[in-house]
Formats: C-alpha cells, sequence, structure tokens
C-alpha cells in the first residue's frame, strides 16, 4: 500500500523523503490549512516558520475579526462615503512596491508582479514554503489613488503558514506598511476585514474605484477537506494614512 | 498510495522555484482601457448590481451582475431589457425627473439625465439600438450576470470615454409602483405596463482605476490535497494554483508524471 508495485526504482531511494514530505503535505491540507486537526502537531516546520500559536481551522472560523470591525468605518478626518467624487488624503506618485511589512501578524515579505493568467484572472504567487506575496500589476501602486491589490497565500505546498497565513487577524486602526521602489515607505491602516464566497466575489466592491490611496491584501479561507479547494476570499481593506522617506 | 503522491512533491517544489525565478513576466494589455459603473436602484426597485466593460479598439467585453430585481412577468422570468445609454448628461435621474408626477421616472423621464440608447447590452445578436426594446434578449429574473464581448458603434464608445454613459436595466415589480403608475401603460410600448419599461438600475460608467479588472475571485489558497494513509479515496495529488507561473510549474508537473506512469491531476480552482 505504501510503496506502489509500479514505483520506480529511482523514486523508491528518495522514500525517506517523501514520508517526511507525506507529514508535511497533511499540514498543509489546502487554503485554510483547515482539515486534519492533527496536521499542526505533525508539521515541525510549521511551528518554526508559522509562529502562529492560534492556527485557526480555517473552514469554521475563517474571519472571525471581520465582523466586529466591518461596522465601523475608519476614524478617519473624510466623511464616509461622501458623494462628490472628491479625492480624499494623501496621494503618492506611482512608484511600484518591493516590500510589504505587517508587524501585527509577523509579516515580512518581498512582492513580486503578478499579471493576469490566460482567463483574465489575477496571477497567483507560487505554491512552495517562503513563496512571497505578489501586488497586482493592473491595479494601481500602493499609495496611488484607487485599490491597490496585494495577493499572498493563506498556506503553502508543504506547511500550512503562508505569508498571509494570519491576514484574518488583522483589525480596524493596525497599520502595515509597503516599501516602494522610489524608496519612500506608504503606511495603510486596516479599514476592515470581509470574506466573500467564491462564487460570490463582489469584484467591484472589492476592485472597484476609491476617492483615497486604498489597499486591499487579499488571501483564502474556507477550505473545504471533502474537494480539497477553498471556498472563501478574506479582503483586508486599508488607505493610506501616511508617508516617509525609507 | 500515499507515498506515490507524496513522492511527486519534491518535484512540485522543484519546478515551482524554477517558475518563480523565472519571473511573471506576461504579455502587456496593450492599449485596453477598462470602465465600471455600480448600479444603483432606481424607481425603488431595491435591486443591486454592478457592471464592468473592458475596451480593446473597438471590441467591448462587458460584465454585469445583477441582483434584487423583479424576477417574473405573465409567470415567466422577468426580461429587464438593459442598455448602455449615451449622449445625455451622463447621470441617473433623481426623483425630480419624474416630471407627470406619477410616482415612477419613466424611460422617457430620464431620458435628459441619462440620454439615448447607445448600445443594446442584449444577450444575443444585435447590440445597436435597434434592439433596445427586443424583451427576448434582455436578462431574465430577478438576478444574474451577464457577460458578453461584442464590437462597440463608435458613439457609445466616445460616449463612454467622455464620461457620458450611463448603464441603464428596466423593468419593474408593478406590485411596487403607486396605484396612477400601475394603471399607466408604458411611455415606449403602449402595449406594455409602465413598469415593464421603467427604469430599475442606473450607473455612470467611469474610468477603472484598475488597468485590467482581473477576473473571479483570487486563488489565493494553494491545494493540496494528498490521500491520508487509510483513505482510498484521492491516491492522487491534486496539486493546482491559478496563474502562470504556477500553471506552467503544474503542468511540466504533469509532462513528468505520464513519463513517469503516475496519475496527477491538474484543475482549475474556483
Amino acid at each position: 500500500m505504501v510503496i506502489t508495485s509500479s514505483r520506480r526504482g529511482r523514486l523508491m531511494a528518495s522514500a525517506t523523503a517523501a514520508v517526511l514530505l507525506t507529514s508535511l503535505t497533511f499540514g498543509v491540507a489546502g487554503c485554510g490549512s483547515a482539515t486534519a486537526p492533527n496536521s499542526a502537531g505533525t508539521t515541525p516546520a510549521a511551528q518554526s516558520a508559522g509562529s502562529s500559536p492560534v492556527a485557526p481551522p480555517a473552514a469554521t472560523t475563517a474571519p472571525t475579526p471581520s465582523s466586529s470591525s466591518s461596522t465601523t468605518p475608519a476614524p478617519a478626518p473624510e466623511p464616509t462615503q461622501a458623494p462628490p467624487p472628491k479625492i480624499q488624503g494623501e496621494i503618492l506618485q506611482a512608484s511600484a512596491p518591493v516590500t510589504l511589512s505587517i508587524p501585527d501578524i509577523a509579516v515580512t515579505t518581498n512582492l513580486m508582479s503578478l499579471g493576469r493568467d490566460a482567463k483574465g484572472e489575477a496571477e497567483v504567487p507560487p505554491g512552495p514554503a517562503g513563496s512571497p506575496a505578489g501586488w497586482y500589476k493592473y491595479s494601481p501602486t500602493p499609495g496611488e489613488l484607487g485599490p491597490s491589490v496585494i495577493l499572498g497565500h493563506v498556506n503553502t505546498t508543504t506547511i500550512a503558514e503562508g505569508v498571509f497565513y494570519r491576514l484574518h487577524e488583522l483589525t480596524q486602526g493596525q497599520t502595515f506598511s509597503v516599501t516602494r521602489a522610489d524608496g519612500s515607505v506608504a503606511v495603510f491602516a486596516v479599514d476592515r476585514s470581509e470574506v466573500f464566497k467564491k462564487d460570490a466575489f463582489p469584484t467591484l466592491a472589492v476592485y472597484g474605484n476609491t476617492q483615497r490611496a486604498e489597499i486591499r491584501l487579499i488571501t483564502c479561507g474556507g477550505y473545504e477537506p471533502s474537494t480539497g479547494e477553498f471556498t472563501e476570499n478574506t479582503v483586508v481593506y486599508g488607505h493610506l494614512v501616511s508617508s516617509h522617506v525609507g | 498510495m500515499s507515498k506515490k503522491s507524496a513522492l511527486l512533491i519534491a518535484p512540485v517544489l522543484a519546478l515551482a522555484a524554477l517558475s518563480m525565478s523565472a519571473g511573471t513576466a506576461l504579455a502587456h494589455e496593450g492599449d485596453t482601457s477598462t470602465y465600471e459603473a455600480n448600479l444603483g436602484a432606481i424607481n425603488g426597485s431595491n435591486a443591486t448590481g454592478s457592471v464592468w466593460i473592458s475596451l480593446h479598439g473597438d471590441q467591448a467585453t462587458v460584465t454585469e451582475n445583477v441582483s434584487g430585481l423583479a424576477a417574473t412577468f405573465d409567470g415567466a422570468p422577468y426580461p429587464h431589457v438593459q442598455h448602455i445609454h449615451i449622449e445625455g448628461a451622463g447621470v441617473c435621474p433623481d426623483p425630480s425627473a419624474d416630471t407627470n408626477g406619477d410616482g415612477v421616472i419613466s424611460t422617457t423621464e430620464g431620458g435628459p439625465s441619462y440620454g439615448m440608447i447607445g448600445t443594446t447590452l442584449s444577450t444575443s445578436g444585435d447590440t445597436s439600438d435597434k434592439a433596445g426594446l427586443d424583451l427576448a434578449v434582455g436578462g431574465m429574473g430577478a438576478s444574474y450576470k451577464y457577460e458578453r464581448t461584442f464590437t462597440m458603434n463608435a458613439a457609445t464608445i466616445a460616449s463612454l470615454k467622455a464620461g457620458k454613459s450611463v448603464v441603464v436595466v428596466h423593468g419593474l415589480d408593478p406590485a411596487t409602483l403607486s396605484a396612477a403608475g400601475q394603471a399607466a401603460k408604458s411611455d415606449l410600448v403602449p402595449t406594455l405596463p409602465l413598469a415593464a419599461t421603467s427604469p430599475a438600475l442606473c450607473g455612470t460608467l467611469a474610468v477603472s482605476q484598475m488597468a485590467a479588472m482581473p477576473g473571479g475571485a483570487p486563488d489565493t489558497g494553494v491545494t493540496t490535497q494528498v490521500a491520508s494513509a487509510n483513505a482510498s479515496t484521492s491516491p492522487d495529488v491534486a496539486w493546482f494554483a491559478g496563474g502562470g507561473a504556477l500553471g506552467l510549474a503544474a503542468g511540466a508537473v504533469l509532462a513528468m508524471n505520464r513519463k513517469k506512469s503516475l496519475a496527477v491531476k491538474t484543475a482549475a480552482v474556483k
């Protein structure tokens, strides 16, 4: 059962590694790190890399912070949803993002550039552990007017903790920063966190025009063990609060 | 069986790493421009919607989601004719547009706000103003998703670029209208009730801050499904992820897999 008869000898040689990888893979269990309740414990890499004592079973607890934070808008000086389409707050010149730092969830990552695939869907970063998050290059750069889009995996091919594993923990008012190619650092504050079913992803609500420099940090949630797929996206909304020279 | 699957992980890692270092250079989006509008309820329809248009030359791809519209009409799905109106003020009418005071902003009364029909967002066939009242090619029912690519006429494109194009979805539930409104006939098709042709949703198209609107929900989860030791259901690795770089890696794994007589499934994550 363990080693099939069709196994090539060359592959047999890596059986030991395979055992290790198998246990690691159980730990992945997909986007939500949901499935096997014992997965985290069997994954030594998870504890060191993730540094997350929470390890939430995403399928069930997906987006706890959202409900509490989504009700009240950020205490920004501007009125909420003011009818006149007037630009609000600081707006930076375009400059590609280089790194993202979210101290509250221990994230520091380079940002790769992401385009669109043949189907017109946003590309995502690679799957292995340690992969960076990425900036969707057809969105505004962070600090420009509009919704800058940053995508990161919740999990990896090997360990449960992807770069945005703890994204759902972010709550209103927490800040994070993006260092840009021009050397400037754009500081954003979290407005809210929302979770959407993938089959009801509100495209314009997430990617639609804004009247200030905003940002969307997006990952997955809602792992469905029966299919191995992810049924939800977690979206953290933020807006630019300040900038400085790095 | 499970180990067979697990053995594939190492090559996956290697290939994914390769594809990562190769970067994500993709074809540029060229001179495509994107327009978008949130659709707001008018005439008390309580409906909502959104629409975005990707325009490349004269090729327009229109994507629209609506919900909360009138659901049925004479026992059949309610036909909602929908258009891009042009060459008006480029705005949606407010209640003051109800000049005859019947409580309903008719299509005619809304005209000064949003203008005439430039393009019919028909589900098939003609997209000109001539198809504007063809109920058979309207959106159907309370909620629907509309997506169609067609050649957009020059007048609509010009209005789009000038910020004067307005998406209007027509068709109200008669029961929601005033008594006068319920009794009135359509200003456009006298054989129909006023409700049938009056606007229910409206939104002015604006240039999107997105150079290209991403389609669908991002695949920001790596689906790695490996058979557990005590499960006989899924012996194969279902390793997949959306996106070019990862797709490349998955494809390579698939090819390699054939060579080794193993079964790997790749699939698109929705």
